[in-house]
């Protein structure tokens, strides 16, 4: 197993710079993900990773060596691609086997080793079956195993579950976790889906545009988003944005034409400045579970809005809120039951506020 | 000879791109935007290197011979031993316009082109239609209607010569049995000659032009069709709205195709008419055979050769871009 | 001819309700008598030539000359009284000298062929891969030479052979087949090509293989009907071709066509014969578009419309 560390790395298409100024550590047997929209250059830097693409700028260590100009064979990385890649010619006992073949590795070894691989993948009584024959889920269990067959230092995945149904893919990420810990291996898997990342990966490397947004645990890139965009991107529905102003009357306070709040201590602690100046614009952010939600006027309910329309879940319900021109969704268990244009009285959990920078898109708190 | 991109080198001090015709010299080295799989042994990529030996051999065959073209069209050419090439300029060419023959030679193709594309492309549509309608026996009747397809010019040129014969052909026995024909010969009859010559055509290649607006018929998108019929829209207006439409670009390919055929094929006039009765056959593409294997006067043969190449590039590239137009549609 | 309009909606609308996946399937019974004797008609058109030619080869030359007078119609049926005899065919062999056409044409296709599929192969792979700043232009090049008409080619050809002591061999028929044969088989597996994602030779390329064995392991299988048709349709264009073959083929290089227009000459027609090679010429080519029927006009478009 290996790290793989990017050092400053750029990436140009002629004048378009796909990926700009990127460092990052992926550590040894560290699932480590890339996460962002279609675009954002992490498809361009997992290519550059497995050798597949130049690099323009920059160098790429796996193990402390510089690998900047070795092909992607001597790299001993595997690579499952987005949509399989696999040979349509060949059964799929002979695409397992592709990788060792061409290593002239023994036949007896390669038995074991397509066995194993298919063992560990459930695809044990596909061996005989052309890729044609097989269904989505099934050519994907395929892809990965010719990645594992070759027991490589790193294992390079682009969007693999990308292409299979809904349920499939939840199924998948439970699987690819759990492979991720029986093979003990470093993994560095590109996608555009947070749940994906959420769930799967140790350390999430958030991407938009080219330039590394944060990167961190799911905890930390969730719960403690550097800016906008990454707060933004994770999280289903979506974090809520409320644009206010900042008034300094001896504490702080949020001004906004349909309520005032008051940050509490706790949340003062947090900022990571303490001289933001009186009138500052800033955008608050509530994720959906931030609030407690009444049907009735109660003490200390801070905002008032109007229901605008109900999705119940099943065990939750997401409640779409108009707050004057704002609108917000709202997530609580189902229990009460709430009427469109009904009033709607709304209590903040301050231990789960964002605060940013207007401007800069920056958080304001730690 | 392929021309890729010069890239820089990404090493430090790397060299600047040589300034290409019509592109800025830059001096910042250019990264390598390309996947590895394009990377340089020797100057080239490994495509390029594989397209080498090909290009070579191509220019060899085809260019030589269109230059060769090009200058000879520039003299009177020897024909006897002892006698030399002399410059005429464009002596040649002056003399093909001034030639009845030639001119003549594209009025008739004109002819035998639009007569046969019209009715190859009504035949056509009529018979894809028809044969859109089959499900099982689609494939064997598909099969036996594009046999002529396959059958050489000339076999195609001695079967109508026999069934257009004045004493023992069919057709001419079938054609004075309902009355259509009065006189006693078609092939050696000015109008009726070169109708034979269209039938012929019309029978070999009508095939091809039914099986390419199958294809097409069968690429036409279902939805549009039921957004159609929703819509209310009779099955006539069906047909010109959304059928007809989504068919261009294949309508266009069919007819390219089937007018460099017939510029490009003399086998029939050759075998039945011979260019004859009294020219009326003789097309442009047919007189040039005459110019250059009856007569021999190869600079003028080069120089007719010349105009009718060009006017061939020019199809040709009009065909090049409704195709590619096509192939994107298709991709989709 | 002229299509009837009036009676077009209703063939017309079980033509469009019979598209493939209809949901709903209306065959009027008129709709289907109508396509069953359009397509009779068509067929016995097509094949009725074919038909008088195949009897006519094996008929004596009085026989086959029989027609019934005007307006007979009951005495078609004549045509069909005859007693077969190989006269002709034997004639072709013993006087004419056909087997050695036969052999010239199989050695001038099938050699052009091969050469043509060969390079051809290695040129299209590298178009297709390669991002070439000029591949639009070398597309242009390559079909312009594709469609460029036949008596305009030869002539050159003729005289370029001539100084070279090509002229009347066998080698230089070859040559001259493959200047058209060559530009189609790059263009037509170019396009084969096309169609492979390049994301499996990436794949490969990843395990281990070199560019070449890419190529070889990889591009090359999975484009093999492409080029299998490709193949194919240069055989028979070259089998098919009279003019090259009676202009550079000459005296010692000739072909079956060539052979057949040898057989009418300024004093008589031999049409025995010339019906007995005749079919000896079109049945393989039959036989051939047969096999590759698939590709058949993705073949014949140059890969412009696939079915």
């Amino acid at each position: 197993m290996a790290q793989v560390k990017l050092e400053n790395v750029w990436k140009k298409y002629g004048d378009v710079e796909a990926v700009k100024d990127l460092s990052i550590q992926c550590k040894d047997r560290e699932f480590l993900c890339l996460l962002g929209p279609s675009g954002c250059g992490k498809s361009s830097t997992l290519r550059m990773i497995a050798g597949l693409e130049h690099i323009t700028d920059g160098k790429i260590y796996m193990d402390e060596v510089v690998v900047n100009d070795v092909d992607p064979y001597k790299r001993d990385i595997a690579m499952v691609f987005e949509n399989y890649a696999l040979y349509p010619h060949k059964k799929v006992y002979e695409n397992l086997a592709y990788p060792l073949r061409v290593q002239k590795r023994s036949q007896a070894e390669i038995d074991q080793r397509v066995k194993r691989a298919a063992e560990i993948l459930e695809i044990g009584g596909l061996l005989d079956r052309w890729p044609r024959q097989l269904s989505g889920g099934q050519k994907q269990r395929v892809a990965i195993g010719r990645a594992i067959v070759r027991d490589p230092k790193v294992f390079l995945l682009d969007e693999p579950i990308s292409h299979l149904d809904a349920k499939l893919r939840t199924h998948m990420r439970g699987e690819l976790k759990r492979l991720h810990r029986d093979l003990d291996a470093t993994m560095i898997y590109v996608t555009h889906d947070q749940l994906e990342a959420m769930t799967m990966a140790d350390r999430i490397a958030v991407m938009n545009f080219g330039v590394l947004q944060q990167l961190g645990t799911p905890d930390e890139v969730f719960n403690h988003p550097r800016n906008k965009f990454v707060a933004g991107f994770l999280g289903d529905p979506p974090i809520n944005f409320i644009p206010c102003v900042l008034h300094r009357n001896g504490g702080y306070q949020l001004v906004h034409d349909q309520f005032k709040l008051q940050l509490p201590d706790p949340v003062i602690r947090k900022l990571v400045r303490k001289d933001l100046p009186d009138g500052m614009a800033v955008d608050l952010g509530l994720r959906p579970e931030s609030f407690e939600l009444f049907t009735s006027q109660t003490a200390g309910s801070e905002m008032t809005g109007k229901v605008y329309v109900t999705e119940p879940l099943g065990e939750d319900i997401i409640i779409d809120i108009s707050l004057g021109k704002e609108r917000m969704k709202a997530r609580t268990v189902i229990g009460q039951s709430w009427q469109i244009d009904a009033p709607i009285f709304m209590k903040v959990r301050y231990e789960r506020v964002h605060l940013f920078d207007s401007k800069t898109e920056e958080s304001l708190l730690a | 000879m392929p021309d890729e991109e010069k890239h820089g080198t990404s090493s430090p001090g790397g060299l600047p791109p040589r300034a290409r015709k019509g592109r800025k010299a830059s001096t910042r080295p250019v990264g390598q935007e390309l996947s590895i799989l394009h990377r340089k042994k020797f100057g080239m990529s490994f495509y390029a290197w594989i397209l080498l030996p090909v290009i070579i051999l191509l220019a060899a065959i085809t260019l030589y011979p269109f230059f060769w073209m090009i200058v000879k069209s520039l003299y009177h050419v020897a024909t006897r031993p002892g006698q030399h090439d002399e410059w005429v300029g464009l002596k040649n060419y002056i003399g093909l316009f001034k030639d009845g023959l030639f001119l003549n030679g594209w009025w008739i193709q004109l002819r035998y082109v639009v007569i046969s594309l019209v009715v190859e492309f009504v035949l056509g549509f009529t018979l894809a239609l028809f044969l859109n309608n089959l499900k099982r026996t689609a494939n064997i009747i598909t099969t036996i209607i594009l046999i002529p397809m396959m059958i050489a010019p000339v076999a195609v040129g001695f079967l109508h010569m026999y069934l257009f014969n004045s004493s023992f052909g069919w057709y001419h026995w079938f054609l004075k049995s309902v009355g259509l024909l009065s006189g006693g010969s078609i092939l050696g009859d000015m109008e009726w000659a070169m109708a034979a010559i269209i039938i012929a055509d019309v029978w070999e290649w009508t095939p091809f032009m039914a099986l390419i607006f199958l294809a097409g018929l069968k690429k036409v998108p279902l939805d549009q069709l039921e957004a159609a019929k929703c819509d209310g829209a009779p099955p006539v207006k069906r047909f010109f709205d959304v059928v007809l439409p989504n068919m261009t670009s294949v309508i266009v390919i069919a007819v390219l195709i089937r007018f460099m055929d017939i510029m490009r094929y003399i086998d029939t006039i050759f075998v039945m008419t011979t260019g004859g009765p009294a020219g009326a056959t003789k097309t442009v593409s047919y007189y040039l055979f005459d110019v250059a294997f009856r007569y021999f006067d190869i600079g003028r043969g080069a120089a007719h050769g010349f105009v009718l190449l060009l006017v061939t590039i020019i199809i040709a590239q009009v065909f090049v871009t409704v195709m590619n137009k096509s192939r994107k549609g298709m991709a989709r | 001819m002229t299509v009837d309009v009036g009676a077009a909606p209703k063939k017309r609308q079980s033509s469009k309700a019979m598209e493939p996946d209809t949901i709903i399937k209306r065959r009027t019974p008129l709709g289907q008598a109508i396509t069953v004797v359009v397509l009779t008609l068509w067929i016995v058109w097509t094949l009725a030539p074919l038909l008088i030619t195949a009897l006519g080869s094996i008929k004596t030359t009085r026989e086959a000359f029989a027609t019934p007078p005007y307006g007979d119609w009951k005495g078609v049926a004549n045509i069909f009284k005859f007693s077969p005899t190989m006269v002709h065919f034997e004639r072709l062999f013993s006087q004419q000298g056909f087997g050695a056409y036969i052999w010239h044409g199989l050695v001038a296709s099938v050699g052009s062929a091969a050469i043509a599929v060969t390079m051809g192969t290695l040129g299209a792979y590298g178009l297709s891969r390669g991002k070439f700043k000029r591949e639009g232009d070398i597309s242009f090049w390559i079909i312009s030479t594709r469609m460029a008409p036949a008596v305009v080619v030869i002539v050159p050809l003729y005289y370029i052979f001539k100084n070279l002591g090509m002229l009347s061999t066998l080698a230089g028929l070859i040559v001259a087949y493959t200047t058209f044969n060559l530009s189609f088989s790059i263009w037509l597996i170019k396009g084969f090509f096309d169609d492979l994602p390049v994301e499996i030779e990436e794949a490969a390329f990843v395990d281990g293989d070199s560019h070449w064995a890419v190529f070889r392991k990889i591009a090359v299988p999975l484009a093999a009907p492409g080029i299998v048709a490709s193949f194919v349709l240069c055989v028979l264009f070259s089998w098919n071709d009279f003019l090259f073959a009676a202009v550079i083929g000459g005296h010692s290089a000739k072909t079956v066509p060539v052979g057949i227009t040898e057989l009418r000459t300024t004093v008589e027609v031999l049409w025995g014969p010339i019906n007995s090679a005749t079919i000896i010429l079109i049945i393989p080519m039959i036989a051939l578009g047969i096999l590759i029927r698939k590709y058949l006009i993705q073949g014949l478009t140059m890969g412009a419309v696939r079915e």
